[in-house]
């Protein structure tokens, strides 16, 4: 009960206060508008280009389905381009040139990928992993039965395949749908300030002091006060992505509880952050400061400017692991876009141990001093 | 029933000694003053009450209660009035006193009006819904007293809750002390302000550099630091005044005569006002003006430390 008045307390302190609102909703919304216009009107800059190289050494039937398959999918945004040479193809794609290569044997296609998580690197290898699915399901059906493949025709017969493998998706990503998952993900970062101020304030205010004279426990305070700064934050991330969904059409995908899932183990992360900065640094101005001073550094390695992926430099983009956002971004990026899940225990895992260590941190400062 | 009692306590913040073996008892029902100084270990000293910092060495009992095993049921019985104003600006008044009463249990119904009775008795009924950062600085003060008093605890610790508010305001809350006592609740007052502790408190320590050096009603006090009594005359002629006659009179030490004032000193356990007077009406010598002088607090510590309160 007392965590609930504790945390209800936090929530109201925070959407009480303009500023903080206004830093953390419009701000977002505004540079998703800026970055989003800006780099949809650029034409050196194509969020949405999917580069794929392959080389066909397949048999007549993969490579008839192949062939209609990427002039289907070149539609969508997705370029194929043929290479002969498989050792340049692998080369390439150490060099990090292409988003992808298809490697075509006999019945069977093996997918060559370098940058893990990538999200046109995802959705290209998702397609491809399509077609065989349903290319070998297929052609199990037409061994069983000639008759099928009698009636309907080998390149008619392709064309379903690739029907079924085009997806009914949304292909090519646009700088708003990037920019929306991206500026959210950097503004919950700032998040960390509320946690920073919901230990300051009650210093400067000297409220800290009257709260520990009453019966209320330290970890009734500790978990009131983080519960409540992550449901606030939580609630401008939803205001941001209502925002960016309806006003900017950004795709959000279909499964957005996943993303809330994700969203919140970042905010748990930020808030475990703030809280214990604003033990450690008993001046909030000083670690107002320290914070944006890191944010950007941290956002930049994580793709919220620009995606890391296209700077070209592998170190940069070696470095970028060191970044959660790293790992958020991708997991979101990938749940969205692919349906692919493969990212998300470790951007949930990532988040989450950091912020127990954050919150434990927080526990064992708090237990030795008081605010 | 003791509501405090402090046994040898003393308590170090690395080489200071900001509590030196003091001993204290505090009654059920009593305004208590603690004066002294800034430094002097007077806000130290509640914040062990309060439960809010330890102690090296000595007991604490609070309601008859070890603080150190007991610590809950002492917390819930207590409301602390900060020095500083501890509040929420961007709360509304009434949200403020609402969070700290939940945090000692009250809900529902009870918790709404306990909230309102607070309101209330600060007189901050109308400004419920105001937020404080609005407020002038004795509204402030009075909304803090509003948050110490809505879970009606047994024992209210008041910390200089006066600093730095306009007399009315003051008024209001020395008002309000007495109310609350009159209301059941024993009181600590601490105050650098001696008019204050001595307008409203029943019983008096007197704090300097961590320890207690004198306790006890005003009069006991003030009976420590002095044995005479100094009477003030003024009169339109000294014409016919003898000192020795004065002198005569039964208790009188010393008498000293300025322009048209007589200063009359005389032993204090020597009951002689009566003689001193009819000495003048019989040498048909009318009285213009007449004033005894007692030692007040800021005396006693000046006296007791060979500082004043304020330095």
């Amino acid at each position: 009960m007392r965590i609930l008045t504790i945390m209800l307390k936090e929530i109201k302190e925070i959407l009480y206060d303009k500023n903080v609102m206004a830093i953390m909703i419009l701000l977002p919304i505004v540079l998703i508008g800026i970055l989003g216009f800006a780099f949809s009107s650029t034409s050196d800059i194509k969020l949405g280009d999917i580069k794929v190289i392959y080389t066909d050494e397949g048999d007549t039937i993969l490579s008839q389905g192949f062939d209609i398959f990427i002039k289907e999918t070149d539609k969508m945004g997705v370029k194929f381009v043929e290479i002969k040479d498989v050792s340049k193809g692998i080369s390439e794609i150490e060099k990090r040139t292409y988003d992808g290569y298809a490697f075509l044997k006999g019945k069977d296609i093996t997918f060559y990928k370098n940058a893990h998580g990538d999200i046109k690197t995802e959705i290209a290898e998702s397609m491809i992993d399509s077609f065989v699915d349903t290319f070998k399901g297929m052609t199990a059906i037409a061994s069983q039965n000639p008759a099928f493949l009698k009636n309907r025709g080998d390149i008619n017969l392709n064309r379903e395949f690739v029907k079924i493998t085009s997806i009914d998706r949304k292909v090519k990503q646009t700088s708003f749908d990037y920019y929306s998952v991206t500026m959210l993900t950097l503004i919950i970062l700032y998040g960390a300030m509320s946690g920073v101020f919901s230990i300051d304030m009650e210093r400067t205010k000297k409220t800290g002091r009257r709260i520990l004279a009453s019966p209320v426990k330290k970890y009734e305070i500790l978990i009131g006060k983080v519960l409540g700064v992550t449901f606030s934050v939580f609630i401008q991330a939803l205001i941001i992505i209502f925002f960016s969904k309806y006003i900017f059409g950004a795709n959000w995908g279909n499964d957005i509880i996943t993303v809330f899932v994700i969203i919140i183990s970042e905010i748990i992360f930020v808030v475990g952050l703030g809280v214990s900065l604003g033990f450690i640094i008993k001046n909030g101005a000083m670690a107002q400061g320290l914070l944006n001073g890191i944010i950007p550094f941290i956002a930049f390695l994580g793709g919220s400017y620009y995606p890391v992926k296209e700077m070209g430099s592998q170190f940069i983009e070696r470095l970028s692991n060191f970044s959660p956002i790293t790992w958020t971004n991708t997991a979101i990026f990938n749940v969205i876009w692919v349906g692919n899940y493969q990212y998300v225990p470790t951007a949930l895992m990532v988040n989450l141990i950091l912020a127990a260590f954050f919150i434990v941190l927080s526990a064992y400062l708090f237990r030795r001093e008081a605010f | 029933m003791k509501i405090v009692r402090m046994k040898d306590l003393t308590k170090r913040f690395g080489n200071i000694i900001a509590l030196d073996n003091v001993n204290l008892e505090i009654e059920e029902g009593e305004i208590y003053g603690l004066l002294g100084p800034n430094g002097a270990g007077k806000t130290t000293a509640i914040s062990i009450i309060c439960g809010l910092i330890s102690f090296d060495r000595g007991e604490v009992y609070v309601f008859d209660k070890d603080i150190r095993k007991d610590a809950e049921f002492i917390k819930k019985n207590i409301g602390i009035v900060p020095q500083d104003v501890a509040i929420y600006g961007d709360l509304t008044a009434y949200e403020n006193v609402k969070f700290f009463a939940s945090l000692y249990g009250l809900k529902g119904k009870e918790l709404k009006e306990n909230v309102e009775m607070a309101l209330e008795f600060v007189g901050l009924s109308d400004k419920a819904k105001e937020v404080p950062n609005k407020f002038s600085g004795g509204m402030k003060r009075r909304l803090n007293i509003a948050c110490a008093i809505a879970h009606r605890p047994k024992l209210i610790i008041m910390d200089e809750p006066t600093v730095g508010i306009d007399p009315q305001s003051r008024n209001h809350i020395l008002e309000s002390v007495k109310k609350l006592n009159e209301m059941g609740s024993t009181i600590i007052y601490t105050s650098h302000y001696m008019e204050e502790v001595e307008a409203i408190c029943t019983r008096i320590s007197i704090m300097d550099h961590g320890k207690v050096i004198a306790e006890g009603t005003k009069e006991e006090l003030t009976s420590m630091v002095t044995d005479v009594n100094t009477v003030y005359i003024e009169i339109g002629s000294i014409d016919g005044i003898k000192e020795e006659e004065l002198k005569g009179i039964k208790g009188v030490k010393d008498v000293e005569i300025k322009d048209s004032t007589i200063k009359i000193t005389s032993l204090k356990d020597v009951s002689n006002f009566d003689d001193i007077i009819h000495y003048f009406i019989s040498k048909n010598i009318p009285i213009r003006n007449l004033r005894n002088e007692i030692p007040d607090l800021e005396t006693v510590f000046l006296t007791l430390t060979g500082r004043k309160l304020r330095d």
